[in-house]
Parts: C-alpha cells; structure tokens; sequence
C-alpha cells in the first residue's frame, strides 16, 4: 500500500511539472495574476467616482470575498478544463504513454496520478489567486472581516471545480486529442452557463419556478452554486453576494449543488478509468 | 529449453482487419531473437502486446513468467525501446533517468552508468526537446537498460539515426547480451543486426510467421545451400564441380570466386571431393544472402496468400 501511494505520489510530481512546462498554462498563470490585479486595481479606481465610493465603502470590509469568488464563477473553471483536457489527451498526442505504462505502475495507479496531479495544480493556482486577493483588500481597503469563512469557500471553490476538471479529463481521455478536448469541455461549458441563465430569465419571466428546477440538472448549477450557498452565511455579506452569483435567485441548498458536483465529477471518472483500464493505448497519434 | 519471453497464439483484430493472426514466439533467455517483417506486417502490434500496451483477442504471454497485464512489478526488471521514442521533452536526459530510476527502484548511481554507456554524459542537462532523433534513441536505450534489466524489448532500435550511431547501438546490444546475459527481442528492417547480432529468427507477414530458424536456416529454406568457393584455379575447379550430381547451379562472382548451388546440404562432402581432386582452395564458406532469402520468404508467401 505504502509502494502504491510512493508510485503515485511521483505521477502526481510528473503531471505538476508537465502540466508547467506547457505554455498554456503558463499563460494561465498570468492570466490569473492579471484577473486578481486587474479587479483591484478597478476597485480602487471606482473609488473615485461618487456612486461606486458610497457603495464601496458600505462593502469595504468584504472586498476580499470579490477576489475569491469571482474568479468561480467562469475562470475557475476554464483554468480547471486547460489543465485536464490535456492531462491524459496529450500523453497519447506526444507519444508518451508508451513510455510511462511500460514502468512499475499500474493503470489505475497512472490514471490516479494523473488525476491527482492536476487538481493539486488547480489548488495551486487557485490558492495564488486568492493570496493576491488578500493582499490587494488589505493594500486597498484595509482591515478585512470575517476571514474565518476563508477555509471552507476556499474548499467549496475548489469543490466546485471538480465538476469541469472532471468531464474535460474524462473528454480527454475519450478523445486522446488535447485541443479538441479543451474545445469539447469550455463548449460544455458555456453552453450549460447560457442555457442556465435562459432557464432563469425565462423563470422571472413567467414566474414559473419549473424553469429553475429544470437548470438545477445541468452541470454548471451546482459547480457555480455551492460556494455562494455557503458565502451567502456571511454576517452582512448576503447583498455582495447575490450580486457576484451567476445563478443569483436560483433556489437549493449546499447539499443539492454539493450532490450535484459529487454526481457530474464521480460519473466522469468512473468512465475515465473504465476506458482507460481497457482500451489499447494506439501508437502516437498524429 | 529455458525461455524469457512466451508468447502463444496471438490474435488481434482492428475493425475487420486481422492484424494477427495467432502469432507464437519464443526468446531464449540469454540470446538475441529478431522479428522480422515488411511495414504492416504485426512486428509492432505483436510488441505492444508484448509489453503489455495493447490487449490481444486471444492468446497468452509471458515474460519471466509472469503476465505483463498484471504484473507491472515485472518492469523492474524489463527494458523497452519503442519504435521511434517519444520521452517527455520538458525533461533533461538527467531528469529522465532520474524519475525512470526512481520508478523501477534503481539507485541514482545507475543514472550516470548508463549515460555513460551511452555517451550523453556531456549532454544530461540538455532538455530533451533539443536532442537530436539519434540522442533520443540513446537516451531510450541507456533509459531501457536502467537497473540492469533481464529482458529487453526494441522495436526498430535504428530507426532515424545514422550510420554511426547505428554500429554504436548494434555493439552496445551485443555486449549486454553477451556480457550480461540479457534476453534481447528486437525487430528490425535491417539485415545486418540479423546477421550480426540474432541467433534466432521469425519473420513475420500478414499476422502470420511464416519463417522461425537461424539464419542458416532461413538461407537454406529459401534460396538453398550456397557455398562460396575461392580458388586460383577457378576453371580446374568448376570442372571438378561440375561432374556433381548434387550441384544444382554454379555462378561467377569474380575472378577467383564462384557461388555453388547445392540440390541438398552436401557441403563436408564437397569440400572431401575438392581436396581427393586437387584442387586448392582458399576459402570455403556459406553464403548467407539474408536479404535475398527474406525477401524470397515474403514474395513467396506473398504469392501464395494474395491480398
């Protein structure tokens, strides 16, 4: 068992330091420092017009909550799909797979590796991102409140993001082509955003609630919900809130988008690893 | 017979296609068996089988004992170099053997022995996207023989590289083999590793092998006994010859050589007859025109089964 965890613990070494060397996600990296950057540096320049300073000074405290759940609502995810469309789809592109499973390792073992590997990148990225935030709320708008939410939305964020690491990588493994993986997955993607949010206008439109039940079924509704379900507890920061939610005024509780991410994450992998167990690993694919 | 590799009735299907078609191949621990084919012929389907990278339909392998599908610990103790390497360019040659020795368990010493053998030791800090097709395939081999492995599996180990570092691959297999005893199952397009290095020999088409023997016996099977003669005296030799009934053929090929076509392997009792005539000779020996009997074994099976 302790050979096992080792063996995997290297494929996980192996996917951070491949998944580095790519320059998609290095892009991605300054994507992020741009995005945190970017938002504070507007706050602050907001500050000077007289509407957005009143408002911003009712909310001033909570400025950190804008720089850890913003990027949730969109960028987590894409930064979650760059990195795993590719994860096993481009082991297969270069040809390197041949290498890798003709070691000591097990498939289960590589494919858990792999897995682990880039979701531990993810969280690593997302941890800078939200560093940076912190330090921009205190740099620009002082002291900062309630920080002791700060653990569990950084594990609901990160939770959440299982969802489109989960079903980029099970494309990517199904289609062993990076790019068209990538393209596959963001497509899911905004097409689930878009028809989430039609679902919902529609819903204020008719004031028929079936329309919010049924965008509860796709899988952005649980990936984007969970971590403003546990946000909104925040003493003073409901309005806040609301206003960065995607999905604001959708119905549910942290146990059904909670369920919901667990169900599109699990379904994924399970199929991920069934392929990946029985299918024949081609020559490099050109 | 003691074997390192069992493979037994092989089959695999893609689509409609058979790509084998009940394949069995045996390599003796210690030599150097080749697998030899045209393109498209199974070499590298059958391999990948081998090590465990494709499932066969039906069939059963062995190496050391052990199945390669379910015992992954077996790759301590095996080599393998694919048909043109693909390794991880964001490595150095270093880095490689690095996480490749820590993956089969090897000590970090091994590391320097084997870009030592190879000759990378100037390069190891290079990152492997800037080496050169023939650095790459060294790199795989010095990467294969981490650990000191018992059997090692190369697919085409030349391909790409030039004629230099060709004669240095073909030396290294042939002292590894010799001086270590490992089991060595590589398949090749070129007849000089096969004449130079493999004891044993199958040669593969269609799915099918449709030759296994030495070398010998692959020349013997297809083109007959030949035996190239030299002599001063090339007339009072084709004379003497030619009274023969088991010749079947004599051919110049220069001023003091011929090549005799025997009916049947007579050669002891030729070379008894030249020496009771007189006549003097000055080398005796078989020819082994491997590319010519490979490609009789080919032609005529492709003759015989049409596609």
């Amino acid at each position: 068992m302790r050979g096992l965890s080792k063996v995997i613990e290297k494929i996980i070494l192996y996917e951070i330091r491949r998944a580095i060397a790519r320059k998609k996600v290095i892009t991605l990296i300054i994507i992020t420092f741009l995005f945190e950057i970017g938002t504070y540096v507007l706050l602050d320049y907001a500050k000077s017009t007289h509407t957005a300073a009143r408002f911003l000074s009712s909310i001033h405290e909570y400025v950190w909550l804008i720089g850890v759940l913003l990027p949730q609502s969109f960028l987590i995810h894409f930064i979650a799909i760059s990195i795993s469309a590719g994860s096993m789809a481009e082991e297969y592109e270069h040809g390197t797979m041949d290498f890798l499973l003709t070691k000591p390792i097990t498939r289960l073992s590589f494919i858990s590796g792999k897995f682990i590997g880039g979701y531990v990148l993810l969280t690593l990225m997302y941890g800078l991102m939200v560093i940076i935030s912190l330090f921009l709320s205190f740099f620009y708008f002082g002291t900062q409140v309630y920080l002791n939410f700060l653990p569990e939305l950084f594990g609901a964020v990160v939770f959440s993001a299982l969802t489109f690491y989960s079903i980029a990588f099970l494309v990517g493994e199904i289609i062993r082509r990076g790019n068209i993986a990538f393209l596959v997955a963001s497509v899911i993607l905004v097409t689930s955003v878009a028809l989430v949010d039609v679902l919902i206008l529609l819903s204020t439109l008719t004031r028929n609630l079936s329309y919010l039940s049924i965008s509860m079924y796709f899988p952005t509704w649980g990936a984007e919900e969970f971590p403003y379900s546990i946000a909104i507890n925040i003493p003073g920061a409901y309005f806040l809130v609301e206003g960065l939610s995607l999905f604001g005024g959708t119905p549910g509780s942290p146990l059904l988008s909670s369920l919901s991410i667990i169900a599109y994450s699990v379904v994924p992998i399970f199929i991920s690893i069934y392929t990946f167990l029985h299918r024949d690993i081609p020559k490099r694919v050109f | 017979m003691n074997y390192s590799i069992i493979v037994e009735d092989l089959w695999k299907r893609y689509g409609s296609e058979n790509i084998l078609n009940g394949i069995s191949i045996n390599v003796e621990k210690g030599g150097i068996t080749a697998l030899l084919g045209p393109n498209g012929s199974g070499k590298t389907t059958t391999i990948r089988i081998i090590v465990g990278l494709i499932f066969p339909d039906r069939g059963k392998v062995e190496i050391l004992g052990h199945n390669p599908f379910r015992d992954k610990d077996l790759f301590k103790k095996v080599g393998y170099v694919q048909e043109i390497p693909n390794l991880p360019g964001f490595f150095t040659a270093r880095q490689l053997l690095e996480f490749s020795a820590s993956m089969k368990g090897v000590s970090r010493s091994e590391v320097r022995r084997v870009l030592e053998l190879v000759e990378l030791k100037d390069v190891e800090n290079k990152k492997i996207a800037k080496f050169s097709k023939g650095m790459v395939q060294r790199l795989a081999i010095a990467e294969a023989l981490l650990g000191s492995p018992e059997v090692l599996i190369l697919d085409e180990p030349y391909m790409g590289t030039d004629p230099i570092i060709t004669m240095h691959i073909r030396d290294l297999i042939r002292r590894i083999s010799k001086e270590y005893g490992v089991s060595v199952l590589m398949t090749s397009h070129i007849m000089e590793d096969v004449k130079e290095l493999a004891q044993d020999i199958y040669v593969i088409y269609k799915g099918r092998i449709i030759f296994h023997g030495t070398k010998e016996d692959l020349v013997k099977q297809f083109l007959g006994t030949r035996v190239i003669i030299e002599s001063r005296n090339l007339e009072a030799l084709k004379r003497a010859i030619s009274e023969l009934n088991y010749v079947s053929g004599i051919e110049d090929i220069d001023k003091e050589k011929i090549m005799v076509t025997l009916k049947e392997d007579k050669r002891e009792e030729l070379l008894d007859y030249l020496i009771s005539k007189g006549v003097k000779v000055k080398s005796f020996y078989l020819d082994l025109d491997l590319d010519r009997a490979y490609e009789r074994a080919v032609k005529g099976d492709r003759e015989n089964n049409p596609l």
